[in-house]
């Protein structure tokens, strides 16, 4: 869990980059916020 | 958007008794597109309880997995997004027409975005990780329902809607033969529910007016211990009461079929009681918001504290939960009794109920199916409160806006404290209608700035920071008069999901936005105005009433 905690942190970082440079995000980006924001859910309910 | 034979997704992310409430719109729909092939993606654990009544709705159901079960030591992240890019692989080969998502939160925009549609309903996200809104219907459940508490529209119509349905037909629920009583004490947060003591407390009431009645306690597995002990009690010892704790959907259903009252709080299992056409007596507490999530039921019946703070936030603390104070438990005992002889509550148990003492500290609300969806009524024998009454102003202008339905509604009697409200709301929502003539003149002005071959930068500039400084004038308008943050917020989510692709037609858009706003306003106005005049109110500086 937790290493994929971390490497999901770690990729959030460059997606906030990306969306501070106002740069597209990709398929990858999105997958990627899709399962931080299903484990946060996951996690509250 | 004729959804006739379309493939059309319906992504529903939360609980349960949300999938229920979602499975009753798309049988709605159903009717009106029998041809259209329905889909549901859905989260894996809220299925199960709901699985058979899931399969008779959708033609198939798409199974999102919990992401932590996928986890163990050798899980890397690539092979999550694997699982994740399989489930949208499955969703494509379907060849969507039209995506719908009613779940509005964080994954679910973020799993509309990657669905290969040009037809999304429902908050989803662009390129840039900006929330996109584009249906207006969506665009009033993400103004109103989340975090607003003056929303005339069940969750149910408000889907039936959505998915564009015009025709809602009055059902007269079958009369209920059964001999059960059906008692769910449980709910998914303790500020939903009462404590363990007074459920058995009221049980031992109930049960001791229906002494030949078997009482199931149903729930889920993590209920068990609970309902054991309120079974087991000492006070119920020599009653039937009856766990029922674990079961699928279609054992509850039978049990449904066999009862004829069920009690408990808002629920997975009062929507099942809603289901099955079941009498039903609702304790709503905490931040369960009556007018959103109650059962699409004829003769479910809510008890809603009157206390201020009900309904508050589900975040936000609460040390002494005052609402379940609110709700003696007598209220209970007595309803239950009507309910279990009559199937209904009516006028003279009502009168009646005003003379108890619990009577000023509750609200009774009763339900009916109307054509224009489920309408919702106090039926306590007293005069409506400020929110009410602009529940009532909303239903109209709502109605008339977003339905194209005018509605007839008798103006109401008002208390003298409540008028002078009303009449300063009044004043506040003319600066309204002020500010949305200034927008739209505003966005008239950029509309012709942006034809100009050479742009003037510094006047687009002043524009933009008048509309930005109006947006800012009207919150803090609302902050003083909440009751019309659903006018402002609604206008505000549908400017900033103008329809457009060039700067121009996105100013047009927004122009358009706000010449609506003004309208709306204005026929919020003139509502308020002939209500002050039906009471005969005299405005100040007004030396004659207008009558």
């Amino acid at each position: 869990m937790d290493g994929v905690a971390a490497e999901i942190q770690e990729e959030l970082k460059d997606i906030e980059q990306k969306i501070k440079d106002l740069q597209n995000l990709s398929q990858k980006d999105l997958l990627t916020l899709l399962a931080h924001t299903l484990l946060e859910e996951e996690k509250n309910s | 958007m004729n959804l006739n034979d379309k493939n059309i997704l319906i992504i529903q992310l939360a609980r349960s008794g949300d999938l229920l409430q979602t499975a009753m719109a798309v049988s709605m729909a159903q009717m009106q597109y029998p041809k259209a092939k329905f889909y549901l993606v859905a989260r894996e654990n809220f299925i199960t309880p709901v699985l058979e009544i899931l399969d008779k709705t959708y033609e198939d159901i798409i199974t999102l997995s919990s992401i932590r079960n996928l986890i163990n030591e050798e899980t890397k992240l690539l092979d999550i997004r694997s699982h994740l890019r399989d489930v949208i692989k499955t969703i494509d080969s379907l060849e969507i027409d039209a995506v719908f998502n009613f779940s509005f939160n964080t994954p679910s925009g973020y799993l509309t975005s990657l669905i290969k549609c040009e037809n999304k309903f429902g908050p989803f996200r662009n390129d840039n990780n900006q929330i996109i809104i584009k249906d207006t219907w969506s665009q009033y459940i993400y103004s109103n329902v989340l975090g607003n508490t003056v929303n005339p529209f069940n969750l149910v119509d408000l889907f039936s809607f959505t998915l564009g349905v015009k025709e809602f037909k009055s059902v007269s629920m079958p009369q209920k033969f059964g001999t059960n009583i059906i008692v769910h004490p449980f709910a998914s947060n303790a500020k939903k529910r009462w404590n363990t003591q007074k459920w058995i407390n009221t049980l031992h009431h109930i049960s001791s007016e229906h002494i030949d009645t078997s009482i199931f306690i149903v729930g889920a597995k993590s209920d068990e211990a609970e309902a054991l002990e309120i079974a087991n009690h000492e006070l119920l010892k020599d009653r039937s009461i009856i766990t029922f704790i674990n079961k699928s959907s279609s054992e509850l259903i039978n049990l449904f079929k066999e009862c004829r009252l069920f009690i408990g709080h808002d629920s997975l299992l009062s929507h099942m009681a809603a289901h099955t056409h079941t009498p039903s007596l609702i304790i709503s507490l905490g931040s369960v918001r009556p007018n959103d999530t109650s059962p699409y039921n004829d003769f479910a019946y809510n008890l809603a504290p009157k206390i201020g703070c009900f309904p508050c936030r589900l975040e936000s603390p609460c040390d002494d939960f005052a609402c379940h104070e609110q709700v003696d438990m007598n209220v209970v005992i007595d309803m239950s009794k009507e309910l279990f002889k009559n199937g209904m509550i009516d006028d003279h148990f009502m009168a009646k109920f005003q003379e108890r003492s619990y009577g000023d500290r509750i609200n009774i609300l009763g339900h009916e199916r109307s054509e224009n969806g489920l309408v919702q009524f106090k039926l306590n024998h007293s005069l409506p409160d400020i929110k009410e009454i602009f529940l009532h102003f909303y239903t109209v202008i709502w109605q008339f806006y977003l339905r194209d339905i005018s509605l007839n509604v008798p103006y109401s009697q008002l208390e003298p404290e409540d008028l002078e409200v009303l009449y300063h709301y009044k004043n506040s929502l003319m600066k309204v209608k002020k500010l949305y003539q200034f927008a739209s003149n505003y966005s008239s002005e950029l509309c012709d700035e942006l034809k100009k071959k050479d742009l003037d930068k510094n006047k687009l500039n002043i524009l933009m920071n008048k509309l930005g400084e109006i947006d800012q004038m009207l919150f803090t308008i609302v902050r003083s008069y909440p009751f019309l943050s659903p006018l402002v917020n609604f206008f505000f989510v549908k400017k900033n999901n103008t329809i457009g692709t060039t700067p121009q037609d996105m100013a047009i858009s927004s122009q358009l936005t706000f010449y609506e706003g003004t309208h709306m306003a204005a026929a919020f106005l003139e509502l308020i105005d002939q209500t002050l005049i039906y009471n005969q109110y005299k405005e100040p500086g007004k030396n004659e009433v207008d009558v």
